[in-house]
């Protein structure tokens, strides 16, 4: 666990989440994440003090298992549909900035 | 409009009856939605097409004998949060303002099969993070009974179009509170049903485990219906209860016909508070709550007694903990669940020139499209995720999840009802709230618990404050037993006239620069009369 | 310093279910662009997964097939990183759960055999696809593959050359053919793999930093890569430098590799459980039932092969590499109860065709009645190989039966003892210099008599009685 005992945000974590969530903030827009999820945390800290240790997560209200469903193939949205949400569109595909090689 | 002062249940015996018909009362309430709308800000599309062309289908299905429902031909509002196929869903966001969905949710379709009618999409804070409306980047949403205030949130539109009059009722979401606090604000009724028991697919998600669809309208009765049609399984949800059993859609179904009995001007028995046991946590009365909720919490166990329920004092541990639980789960659901919104498929896409690579453009795109709010919890959430922080926030947050609901299950093995208030204060004036993330977050904290368990819990209007501001509590119930909660509403509303009060906001109308339709002497008698039930 | 390789694989293999892991749409390749896709698989706001059974059901077959240890509770997670051909930014995945842990898989090499361990089995989707747009600077998004059920099978870091890695590919492919849960085609991508290599010294405990190559394709590509990675490491460790933990890109037309261009923030997936999807309960009566429907693993089939029915090592390798090869002996078997004979039929001709014809096994339309009846013609004596050859062939070609063929063109071989030895007699009339020079030590002349006698007989005699014959009368002269 790391620096979880600690109230302080540094601004370098605050960027690595936002690089992470990619979210381009100013710096000045940072500092004031970084002070408001600091102040958040710090407030969220009384977590701590309740033992859960031997408790298992919920992960979800409903405990239902097994929902699962037969394999069989139905026909999906036309080409037309999906590529009309967007105005990027070339040959039948989506198309965004360059990222293959 | 005269109808205004009825319930749904009460317009749709109307119309099944032929008295009047849905295409004229649905060209009459969009005349009103134009004329009302732009001062009260709920709705963010409106669709007369579609709303006339529903309407003319409700109608149809009117005229062929025993084919509609209590619903059928009724206008009404969907949070637009709900996918509605052909029909722009824009969460409130910038991100979505031009998404029209090429799929309907699963709850949209069923009402639409009983001859539903839909005006239009309501307003909502961002991606439902929110509890004001406010951080909504279309409209901005006030509140019907007095415009300097915010209708609450996120069902924010939802809430005011019902009070306002613009619909007879509606769908809401409420992943913390969103469906009870804005009924709260609004002297409405709404339910957050038991999680699984409304099908999600569709409602565009800010947090998977907790997120569930429910009603809001005027008074319990009204609820039952739209739950009763909204409810059910669906092979699209696997988080959506099979009802294997049968046992809720017979208890809906039961409530259904009892609803039917009273709207025509008949008595139910089972609709009784004689010998409900509540229990009413006593750290509620130590909780800094607005004084006049407090004292109308006190009259309310008062009125209940006298209606024959039993309240008794209970614990209530982890309510102090159970914020940042909710805060830290929800965020990282959320953080997950928009991640999508990248420019790429669908939404908005930054048009910045000097993109440098791809997590540039990832970055530009949310950094523009996404407003402050939604930012901050996905910040949040991220970082409870993050590498070396996933134990000590998430999975705490969920383990501490566990020992709540466990407890809720305890008390509700000996309770019916566990009983409290919905919000620590009233419907706070416009602009006053989103200065302070924190404090705007601690204001859920009698709310969150039903999200973090799956349990149903149900907001009813229960008195006012000096501003003559609608106070509502709260009611958890069993899981799964969302019909016994609505009928025990109903009990309540057939011992009180609180739900009432909201029938004049409805008529009034939102007259030119009001800000408290209520304030003054003038008004002091309608108050004294709608309240008017000995405490 | 002498250096030992270390290898380990991560093998995905895309499951030939009909539908996706989490929506109806079908499980197919090669169609247009963005045309087998749904609200579920392209991520719409709102969409929600369900699990496909069958991919469940699949899942098992492998961890029972490669000896997994299988979990009970199994649960799906999100795996959240930006890219284009990831709709949702989340590929659903299993981490903290997986299906099957700890199994294991022999292999053979050089007739040293190693276990090679298996860390574990997990389900998930596979992304899209991206393709460079060569008019304009940016990248064409296809959906089409997104949500295809993968399972991922890790090994743990156990083998040691690239042979070692080929065999255990090349049976873990064996295997998941048979069981029937992937077609596994490399070259259209439905099984992929990771590989990851070291270095050590050898006879070192601990283990070199490794570098992985993603998404490799062919058995060639990934032979040769291991190749040249683990020399480039020792290279680089003999000149005094150290290897960097990347990933490397194989590229195949220049034999070489090369970083790719890191991630800032790679490996930092939050990784959390999936709230739409529920857990998935796995009862001892699941396991038994996916046990017994199970088909015979090609190990177990070999083992079969060599102690009860006589074949080689060799013999039983071949025709137990692809399923239908493997069901084609089976049943051809059957029918002939002839085992040596089958197998050499199947690993001359057959397989000759199947070159000849560039095509796979499961392309090629030759019964096991037709294959059978060739085989024991031949065998029976009815004609010889070099006809039946010729039968097969019209059989494949024309569709003819092979009975048939035979007498439409008289091609039944000729066992009449008496007309063999009138023709011999004739033959070796006309060629007295032969019989000198057999006499005189040169034993091939009596296979250039055999060959007279032959094409007399227009190709139809059999060889066994006709050479018999020759000698003796060659004796007697």
């Amino acid at each position: 666990m790391k620096d979880a005992n600690r109230n302080e945000l540094t601004i370098e974590e605050a960027g690595r989440v936002a690089a992470l969530a990619r979210l381009k903030l100013s710096d000045a827009e940072l500092e004031a994440a970084r002070f408001e999820l600091a102040r958040v945390l710090g407030h969220f800290r009384q977590l701590e003090t309740v033992d859960t240790s031997s408790v298992e997560p919920v992960f979800n209200p409903q405990d239902s298992v097994n929902k699962l469903r037969e394999d069989t193939a139905i026909e999906g949205l036309e080409r037309e549909q999906l590529m009309s949400l967007t105005e990027y569109v070339k040959d039948g595909c989506l198309t965004v900035p360059r990222t293959v090689d | 409009m005269d109808l205004l002062k009825q319930t749904a249940g009460g317009v749709g015996l109307l119309l099944a009856d032929r008295k009047i018909s849905s295409v004229e009362l649905t060209a009459d309430i969009l005349k009103m939605t134009e004329e009302r709308d732009e001062v009260l800000g709920c709705l963010i599309t409106v669709d007369k097409a579609n709303a006339m062309k529903q309407a003319q289908a409700a109608d149809d299905l009117l005229a062929d004998v025993g084919t509609g429902s209590l619903l059928t031909g009724v206008p009404m509002v969907v949070k637009d949060n709900i996918s509605t196929a052909g029909i722009r869903t824009t969460c409130g966001s910038r991100m979505l303002e031009k998404y029209i969905p090429p799929y309907s949710a699963s709850v949209y379709s069923r009402l639409q099969k009983i001859g539903a009618v839909m005006t239009g999409k309501s307003n909502l804070d961002e991606f439902a993070m929110g509890s004001t409306c406010e951080t909504s980047a279309l409209r901005l949403t006030r509140n019907p009974w007095d415009h300097k205030r915010v209708p609450g949130g996120s069902s924010g539109g939802s809430a005011a179009a019902v009070a306002g009059g613009l619909a007879w009722y509606a769908l809401g979401s409420d992943t913390g509170g969103s469906i009870r606090q804005p009924a709260g604000y609004c002297g409405l009724t709404g339910l957050k049903p038991t999680y699984g028991a409304v099908s999600r697919y569709g409602l565009i998600a800010y947090a998977s485990s907790l997120d569930q669809i429910g009603p809001m309208a005027q008074d319990a009765a009204d609820c039952a219906l739209v739950f009763s049609a909204a409810a059910g399984p669906d092979k699209r949800d696997s988080t959506c209860v099979q009802d294997v059993s049968g046992s809720l859609r017979a208890g809906l179904d039961k409530l259904n016909r009892d609803v039917e009995i009273v709207l025509s001007g008949g008595s139910v028995d089972k609709i009784s508070l004689k010998g409900l046991k509540i229990a009413v946590p006593a750290v509620w009365r130590e909780h800094a709550l607005q004084p006049e909720i407090a004292d109308v919490l006190e009259k309310t166990i008062k009125k209940l007694e006298t209606a024959g329920a039993i309240c008794s004092e209970c614990d209530l541990p982890l309510l102090d903990e159970s914020i940042p639980a909710y805060y830290l789960i929800a965020s990282a659901e959320a953080s997950g669940n928009l991640s999508r919104y990248d420019g790429v498929q669908y939404g908005s896409r930054t048009q910045a020139a000097d993109v440098s690579d791809l997590a540039d453009f990832y970055s530009r795109t949310r950094a523009e499209y996404l407003g402050p709010e939604v930012k901050r919890r996905i910040m949040l959430g991220t970082f409870a995720l993050s590498s070396g922080y996933y134990d000590a926030w998430y999975l705490k947050a969920q383990r501490v999840r566990r020992l709540i609901k466990d407890y809720y299950q305890s008390l509700l093995a000996d309770y019916d009802y566990i009983l409290g208030p919905i919000t620590p204060a009233t419907a706070p004036e416009i602009g006053t709230s989103l200065e302070d993330p924190l404090t705007m977050y601690l204001s859920d904290i009698y709310t969150v618990a039903a999200n973090l368990t799956g349990l149903p819990a149900l907001a009813l209007p229960c008195g006012f404050d000096k501003n003559n501001l609608p106070i509502g509590l709260q009611l958890t119930g069993r899981a799964y037993q969302d019909a016994d909660l609505l009928r025990t509403g109903m009990a309540w509303q057939r011992e009180t006239d609180y739900h009432l009060r909201v029938q004049q906001i409805r008529q009034l109308g939102p007259a030119e620069g009001n800000t408290n339709l209520f304030a003054g002497g003038g008004n002091e008698k309608i108050h004294q009369s709608l309240t008017g039930v000995a405490l | 310093m002498t250096y030992e390789t270390v290898i380990g694989l991560e093998v995905h293999v895309e499951l030939s279910t009909a539908s996706k892991i989490f929506c109806g749409c079908p499980v197919t390749y090669g169609q247009e662009p963005n045309t087998k896709c749904c609200p579920v698989c392209t991520g719409l706001p709102g969409a929600l997964p369900v699990l496909n059974k069958n991919v469940v059901e699949y899942a098992l077959r492998t961890c029972l097939a490669v000896n997994c240890e299988i979990s009970r509770i199994t649960r799906f997670d999100r795996k959240n990183y930006f890219y284009p051909d990831l709709p949702k930014a989340y590929q659903i995945s299993q981490l903290y759960q997986p299906i099957g842990r700890n199994g294991w898989l022999d292999i053979e090499v050089n007739g040293t055999k190693r276990r090679v361990r298996i860390h574990e089995l997990h389900m998930e989707e596979d992304a899209g696809k991206l393709m460079h747009d060569p008019w304009e600077d940016q990248t064409l998004v296809d959906y089409n593959r997104c949500g295809v059920p993968l399972l991922e099978i890790v090994s743990e870091p156990d083998l040691r050359s690239a042979e070692e890695a080929l065999t255990y590919l090349e049976q873990l492919r064996g295997i998941l053919q048979f069981i029937g849960v992937s077609d596994c085609r490399m070259e259209e991508g439905s099984l992929r793999a990771d590989v990851n290599v070291s270095v050590r010294p050898a006879g070192s405990n601990e283990f070199g930093t490794r570098t992985e190559m993603k998404n490799m394709n062919s058995f060639k590509a990934i032979g040769r890569a291991i190749e040249k990675e683990s020399l480039r490491q020792i290279e680089l460790l003999n000149e005094g430098g150290r290897v960097i933990q990347e990933t490397r890109r194989w590229d195949e037309n220049k034999d070489a590799s090369f970083p790719m261009r890191s991630k800032e923030d790679a490996h930092d997936y939050r990784y959390f459980p999936d709230p739409d999807l529920t857990a998935v309960h796995v009862s001892e009566d699941w396991i038994d039932q996916v046990r017994r429907e199970l088909p015979e693993l090609p190990a177990d089939r070999r083992k079969r092969y060599i102690g009860e029915l006589g074949l080689s090592d060799y013999e039983a390798q071949i025709v137990t590499g692809h399923p239908v090869i493997s069901g084609l002996f089976e049943d051809v078997y059957d029918l002939t109860k002839l085992a040596k004979d089958t197998a050499s039929w199947i690993m001359g001709e057959y397989l000759q065709l199947l070159k000849d014809k560039n095509c796979g096994p499961e392309n090629l339309s030759l019964s096991a009645e037709d294959l059978a009846a060739v085989v024991s013609m031949t065998a029976e004596g009815k004609v010889n190989r070099v006809t039946a050859r010729k039968v097969l062939a019209a059989v494949i070609e024309d569709g003819v039966k092979p009975q048939t063929y035979i007498e439409q063109h008289g091609l039944a071989m000729v066992s009449d003892a008496s007309l063999l030895e009138d023709t011999v007699r004739r033959v070796l009339a006309e060629n007295p210099q032969s019989i000198e020079d057999y006499k005189n030590g040169k034993k091939k002349a009596a296979g250039f008599l055999v060959g007279q006698a032959m094409r007399a007989l227009g190709g139809k005699a059999d060889p066994q009685l006709l050479g018999s014959i020759i000698n003796r009368q060659l004796s007697e002269a």
